[in-house]
C-alpha cells in the first residue's frame, strides 16, 4: 500500500508545483514584454511580416482586444503550440525550435549520464585510492575545473585541440553540405561525431567534477563505517567491498545534489551552444534575443524552462529511489 | 596441534605523530571445539587481536610481530587476497555492533546471500534457499529476508549475523562483544542460540568481552588483557576462583556478584589504563596496583606458570593467595586511590 | 521561570566560531591558499584604480599615432592589448573590483531574502511555510541564465539589474537550507520555554534562532558569491552585461566576438584563470566553512 501510492502523491505534488510555474514564467513574460518601450503589439507582429501574417497574427492573438483577453489568448494558444510567426524567419515558431530541442538534447543527456558515470566510479575510485598520486591529481584537477567558467573552457579546449592541433572541428553540430542526412540518420555519421566530441568533453568534464567531489567525501565517511569490516571479514575482494558496497551506501549526497543540477545543466548548455554555435534551444533562444525576435526568444525560453522543470521532477524522483532509509522513514 | 596458535603477536597503530602498540607478545590457542574468553577494558587490545587473526585491521594498523598459525598455516604471512580462502568459510568474525553491521541500503536477505555465491558459487535461487533455511535455524521469518537493516530490532539483527556467520560451518569464530547494545534476557537467548549452532557445526569460539559474567558462563578458558599483554590465561574456573593476578582479582570484584550482600557497592580498579604502554617500563598495571614493589615497575614479569595450565605475569605470584584475600577488602583498592589522587 | 530572560539554545557564540574558523584553515593548506589569493584579489579590488597602469577604456597609441593593437605582453603592458588597442592588464584589475562587488551584493541581497524566508515558513509553520514553500519551488525552477538574459533584454542592461535579477534567483537555496535548521531547532527545549514566558514570536525567532543559523546562512552567503560572480561573467559574456563597466566576461567577449582567440593568448587566457582563481577560492572556504559549523557538530 503505503509506499507507491506516498510516492504517486509525492510526484503529482511536484508536477502540480512543475505546471505553476511554467504558468508564473509564462504570466511573467507576457508581463515583462508589455513593458518594452514602444508598441506592446511590435512584440508579437513585425512590420516586415507579410500583410497576410500580420492579419492572422492580430486575430489568433486577439491585438486589438483588451489586454485580459490577449492573456486568456496568449495561454490557449501556447497550449497548443501556436507562438507566433518569427520576425526574422518569416516561419512559424514551432517549426523551428522542434529541431533545436534534438540537438541539444543529443548533446546535453550523454554528457550529464558520462559525467555521473564517471564522476561516481571515479569518485570511488579515488577515495579507495587515498593517498595516491592518482588520488591528489584528480581532486585537485576536479576542485580547479569546477570553477573555470565553462565558456572560457570551451574557448581554450576550442584553441588548443582545433586551432594548434588540428583535430577536431571548431564549431558547428555538422559541417554544411557534408550529407544530405536528416533525421536521426544524421547523428550517426562520423561527421557529427567530429564535431561532437569537443563540446562532450568540455561539458562532461563540467558537469562531472561536482559528482567526483561529492562522491570522493562520502566514500572517505562511508569506508570507515562498521559494515564494511564485515565486508572484508566475509571474504569479498576489496573491489568488491567498494564498488559493490561502499559505493551504493555512499550514493546519497548525490541524488540531493541532483536537485541543483537541471539549473547548472542547462545554463551550461546555452553557454557550449554559444561558443561553439551548436544549433540547439540554447543558442536559438539567445541570436534571437539579440535580435529581437520576441516571439522566437518567448517560445525558445519557455522550452528551456519546462527542460529545466522536468529536470528537477526527475532529480526528486531519484532521490527517494537511492536510499532506502529515506523511502521508509 | 592446536587449531589456532597465537605466538608473541604485536600489532601496532601508526598514528600522524607516533606508533602505538595496541597489542604487545600476545600468545594463545584455541583448540578445536572449545571456547576462549578474550577479556579486559576498552582499549585494552582485544578487538585487534581478534582483528588481527582474520586479517581486517584498519589501513594504519599492522602486524609488528609474532605469527598467527591456523590449522599449521602462517596466516600473517598472507596478502588480503590471499587471506579470503580463510575468511569465513574457516574462521568467521562477529562484529561489536550490530546496529551497523549490515549495509544500510541493501535488503538482509541479499547480504547473507552473498555469502553462498561468494564462497560456495552457488546461483541466486540457490543461495535464497539456503539463506532461508539459516534463518527458520535462528526462529526469524522468512520473510523478514526482504527487509532492510533498519528494520530488524536490535536482537533479530545479531540473530541474523550469528547464522550468517555460521552458514559455513567455520572452524573458528571470532565474537567481538556481541551482546553489548543488548539487554541481559536478549543477551541470554543470543548466547543459548550460539550455543546451539556451534553444537551442530563444532566451530571454537573466541569470545572477545568486557564482561567476566559472560566469560563466567560460556567459556572454557579465559585470557586476561590489559594494556595490550596477556597477564592471566587459564581454565575459566580456575582464573575467576584463583586469580592469580591483582588486574583479575580487581575485574573479579568490579563485577555485581548474587551471593554478595545487596548493600555492598562495587569495588572499582583506580586510576585509568596507560595511554601509551609501550613507553612505560616494568608492568603496566603497576601504577594502579595495590601490591606493587619497585621491582614491579622496574622490570616487565614474565608470563609464568601457577598450576599445570594456569598462568600469570606478575612478580608476586607466590603470593597470590594472600593478595587474593586482600582484593576482597575495600580498603586495599581505596588506599591505591588515594595514593593516586595525592600523586595528582 | 517566568521571566523575559530565557534559557538559549547553546548559541554560537561569534568568537567561537571565529576561532574554529581560524584552526580549520590552519589545518588545511587548500583553504590556507584560498583565503591568500581572495585577499590578494580583495586588495586589487580596492585599489584598482590605483594599481591599473592605463584606463582600460582608453585606446592607447604610439608616439606616431598608430594604435597599438594585439601587442603581446611587454614591460609596457604586462598583459599585451586588445584588437582595439586597449591595456589588457588594466581591464583585469577592474573587472576584479566588479566581480568582487557583484558577487557581495548579490551575496548579501539574497541571503537576507533566502534567510528570512526561511525563519519565517520554519518558525510558524501552517498555512504560511506552505505558500512560501510554494513560492520557494518556483522560484528554484526558473533557469537562471535563460531568465536573466530575458529579463535583461527587456529592462536595462546595467550591473544595478545583474544583481538585482540574480539576488531574486538565488534565495530558494538558502531559504531551504535555513528552513530545515530552524525546523529541528523549533522542537528544542529552549523555544518553549521562551514562548511560555510570553516572548513574541518574532522576539523568539530573531533573538533565539536566527544566532543559531547564522553560520550556515554564512556559508550560503559565501557559495552565493561564487555562483554569482560566474552567473555575472556568463551574462556578460553572452552579450548582454553592462557597457560601462569591465568585467572579466565582458573582456571574454570581446575576445571571442573579434575570433582572434588561438593568436592573442594574453587578452583571453587571464580573465579566464582570474575566475577559476577567484570562484575556486570562495568554494573551498565555504565548504571548509560549512564542515566547521555543521549543525550536526555543535550537538556534541
Amino acid at each position: 500500500m503505503g509506499q507507491f501510492q506516498a510516492a504517486l502523491r509525492y510526484m503529482a505534488r511536484r508536477a502540480a508545483v512543475a505546471f505553476a510555474t511554467l504558468f508564473v514564467l509564462a504570466t511573467l513574460l507576457f508581463i515583462l514584454f508589455r513593458l518594452v518601450p514602444g508598441d506592446p503589439t511590435l512584440t508579437v507582429l513585425s512590420p516586415a511580416l507579410s500583410p497576410e501574417n500580420q492579419a492572422e497574427l492580430r486575430q489568433r492573438f486577439g491585438l486589438d482586444q483588451p489586454l485580459i483577453v490577449q492573456y486568456g489568448l496568449y495561454l490557449t494558444n501556447m497550449a497548443t503550440g501556436h507562438f507566433g510567426i518569427s520576425f526574422s524567419r518569416a516561419t512559424p515558431v514551432v517549426a523551428l525550435i522542434g529541431e533545436r530541442v534534438v540537438n541539444t538534447l543529443v548533446l546535453m543527456l550523454p554528457a550529464l549520464i558520462l559525467a555521473y558515470v564517471l564522476g561516481i566510479f571515479g569518485g570511488a575510485l579515488i577515495a579507495w585510492k587515498r593517498g595516491t598520486l592518482l588520488e591528489k591529481s584528480a581532486t585537485l584537477f576536479a576542485i580547479v575545473f569546477r570553477a573555470a567558467p565553462i565558456f572560457w573552457m570551451c574557448i581554450v579546449f576550442i584553441v588548443v585541440f582545433s586551432h594548434w592541433l588540428g583535430l577536431f572541428p571548431e564549431g558547428h553540430m555538422l559541417t554544411p553540405g557534408a550529407s544530405s542526412d536528416s533525421g536521426i540518420s544524421q547523428f550517426l555519421s562520423l561527421d557529427f561525431l567530429r564535431h561532437l566530441v569537443l563540446p562532450l568533453v568540455v561539458m562532461t568534464i563540467y558537469y562531472g567534477c561536482y559528482p567526483l567531489l561529492v562522491m570522493r567525501t562520502s566514500m572517505l565517511e562511508v569506508l570507515h563505517d562498521d559494515f564494511i569490516e564485515l565486508c572484508k571479514a566475509k571474504g569479498l575482494s576489496e573491489r568488491d567491498v567498494v564498488f559493490r558496497h561502499a559505493l551504493r551506501a555512499s550514493l546519497l549526497p548525490i541524488t540531493s545534489s541532483v536537485a541543483l543540477l537541471a539549473a547548472y545543466a542547462v545554463a551550461g548548455s546555452v553557454l557550449v551552444e554559444a561558443v561553439f554555435s551548436w544549433p540547439g534551444i540554447g543558442l536559438l533562444m539567445v541570436s534571437a534575443v539579440l535580435d529581437s525576435d520576441y516571439p522566437v526568444a518567448q517560445a525558445a525560453f519557455l522550452l528551456i524552462a519546462v527542460l529545466t522543470v522536468m529536470g528537477n521532477l526527475i532529480a526528486d524522483l531519484l532521490y527517494g529511489l537511492v536510499d532506502p532509509r529515506i523511502r521508509y522513514s | 596441534m592446536a587449531l589456532l596458535e597465537v605466538d608473541r603477536l604485536s600489532v601496532g597503530y601508526r598514528t600522524t605523530e607516533e606508533e602505538i602498540r595496541a597489542a604487545q607478545d600476545v600468545s594463545l590457542t584455541i583448540e578445536p571445539g572449545e571456547t576462549l574468553g578474550l577479556v579486559g577494558e576498552s582499549g585494552c587490545g582485544k578487538s585487534t587481536v581478534g582483528r588481527a587473526i582474520i586479517g581486517i585491521l584498519a589501513k594504519n594498523a599492522a602486524v609488528a610481530g609474532g605469527s598467527i598459525r591456523y590449522k599449521g598455516r602462517e596466516l600473517t604471512a598472507l596478502s588480503f587476497e590471499a587471506m579470503r580462502a580463510v575468511r569465513w568459510k574457516e574462521i568467521a568474525f562477529i562484529p561489536q555492533s550490530a546496529m551497523n553491521a549490515f549495509n544500510p541500503v541493501y535488503r538482509v536477505g541479499r547480504q547473507i546471500d552473498e555469502i553462498f555465491t561468494e564462497h560456495q558459487k552457488l546461483n541466486a535461487r540457490e543461495a535464497r534457499k539456503r539463506t532461508v533455511e539459516l534463518f527458520k535455524k535462528v526462529h526469524i521469518p522468512a520473510s523478514r529476508l526482504d527487509g532492510f537493516p533498519h528494520q530488524f530490532s536490535g536482537g533479530m539483527r545479531q540473530r541474523a549475523l550469528i547464522a550468517m556467520a555460521l552458514a559455513l560451518k567455520p572452524a573458528l569464530l571470532i565474537a567481538d562483544e556481541p551482546t553489548t547494545a543488548l539487554d541481559v534476557a536478549m543477551q541470554d537467548r543470543i548466547f543459548s542460540t550460539l550455543r546451539r549452532l556451534r553444537e551442530e557445526t563444532g566451530s571454537s569460539l573466541l569470545l572477545i568481552t568486557h564482561d567476566m559474567g559472560l566469560v563466567a558462563e560460556n567459556c572454557d578458558r579465559v585470557a586476561v588483557m590489559y594494556a595490550g599483554r596477556i597477564v592471566e590465561q587459564g581454565p575459566t574456573h580456575q582464573v575467576l576462583n584463583a586469580p592469580c593476578h591483582p588486574y583479575t582479582m580487581g575485574l573479579k570484584n568490579a563485577f555485581p556478584s548474587m551471593t554478595k550482600p545487596r548493600d555492598e557497592t562495587l569495588i572499582s580498579i583506580p586510576g585509568s589504563p596507560p595511554t601509551n604502554p609501550t613507553e612505560m617500563v616494568g608492568c603496566s598495571f603497576a601504577p594502579r596496583c595495590p601490591f606493587a614493589e619497585p621491582r614491579c615497575s622496574a622490570q616487565m614479569p614474565a608470563l609464568g606458570a601457577v598450576a599445570r595450565v594456569h598462568f600469570a605475569a606478575c612478580h608476586r605470584v607466590d603470593q597470590a593467595m594472600v593478595m587474593r584475600r586482600r582484593a576482597m577488602e575495600r580498603t586495599a583498592w581505596s588506599e591505591k586511590e588515594d595514593v593516586l589522587s595525592a600523586a595528582q | 521561570m517566568l521571566r523575559e530572560e530565557t534559557p538559549s539554545l547553546p548559541i554560537i557564540k561569534p568568537l567561537d566560531m571565529a576561532a574554529r574558523a581560524v584552526g580549520a584553515a590552519c589545518n588545511r593548506p587548500r583553504v590556507a591558499i584560498s583565503l591568500a589569493i581572495l585577499a590578494a584579489f580583495f586588495l586589487v579590488g580596492i585599489f584598482a584604480n590605483e594599481l591599473a597602469p592605463y584606463d582600460a577604456f582608453v585606446k592607447q597609441y604610439d608616439a606616431n599615432g598608430n594604435l597599438l593593437r594585439l601587442l603581446p605582453p611587454s614591460a609596457d603592458h604586462l598583459l599585451g592589448t586588445t584588437l582595439f588597442g586597449r591595456d589588457v592588464f588594466s581591464q583585469l584589475i577592474l573587472g576584479t573590483r566588479t566581480a568582487l562587488i557583484v558577487g557581495f551584493l548579490t551575496a548579501i541581497a539574497t541571503s537576507v531574502i533566502g534567510v528570512n524566508i526561511g525563519l519565517l515558513a520554519g518558525y510558524f509553520g501552517g498555512k504560511l511555510d506552505g505558500a512560501l514553500m510554494r513560492m520557494t519551488d518556483v522560484v528554484f525552477c526558473v533557469p537562471i541564465l535563460p531568465f536573466s538574459i530575458v529579463a535583461l533584454s527587456i529592462l536595462n542592461r546595467s550591473t544595478w539589474w545583474i544583481i538585482t535579477v540574480m539576488s531574486l534567483l538565488f534565495w530558494p537555496i538558502a531559504a531551504r537550507v535555513i528552513r530545515s535548521q530552524v525546523l529541528s531547532l523549533k522542537e528544542r527545549p529552549f523555544t518553549d520555554a521562551a514562548r511560555m514566558s510570553g516572548a513574541r514570536p518574532l522576539r523568539i525567532i530573531y533573538k533565539h534562532i536566527a544566532p543559531n543559523v547564522l553560520p550556515q546562512a554564512f556559508v550560503h552567503g559565501v557559495f552565493a558569491i561564487a555562483w554569482a560572480i560566474t552567473t555575472e561573467a556568463s551574462i556578460n559574456f553572452l552579450g548582454f552585461g553592462d557597457p560601462n563597466m569591465i568585467s572579466w566576461g565582458t573582456i571574454i567577449y570581446d575576445v571571442f566576438t573579434s575570433m582572434v582567440s588561438y593568436t592573442a593568448w594574453w587578452w583571453f587566457l587571464p580573465p579566464g584563470i582570474c575566475l577559476m582563481l577567484v570562484v575556486g577560492a570562495f568554494y573551498l572556504v565555504a565548504e571548509a566553512y560549512e564542515e566547521v559549523a555543521n549543525p550536526r557538530l555543535q550537538e556534541r
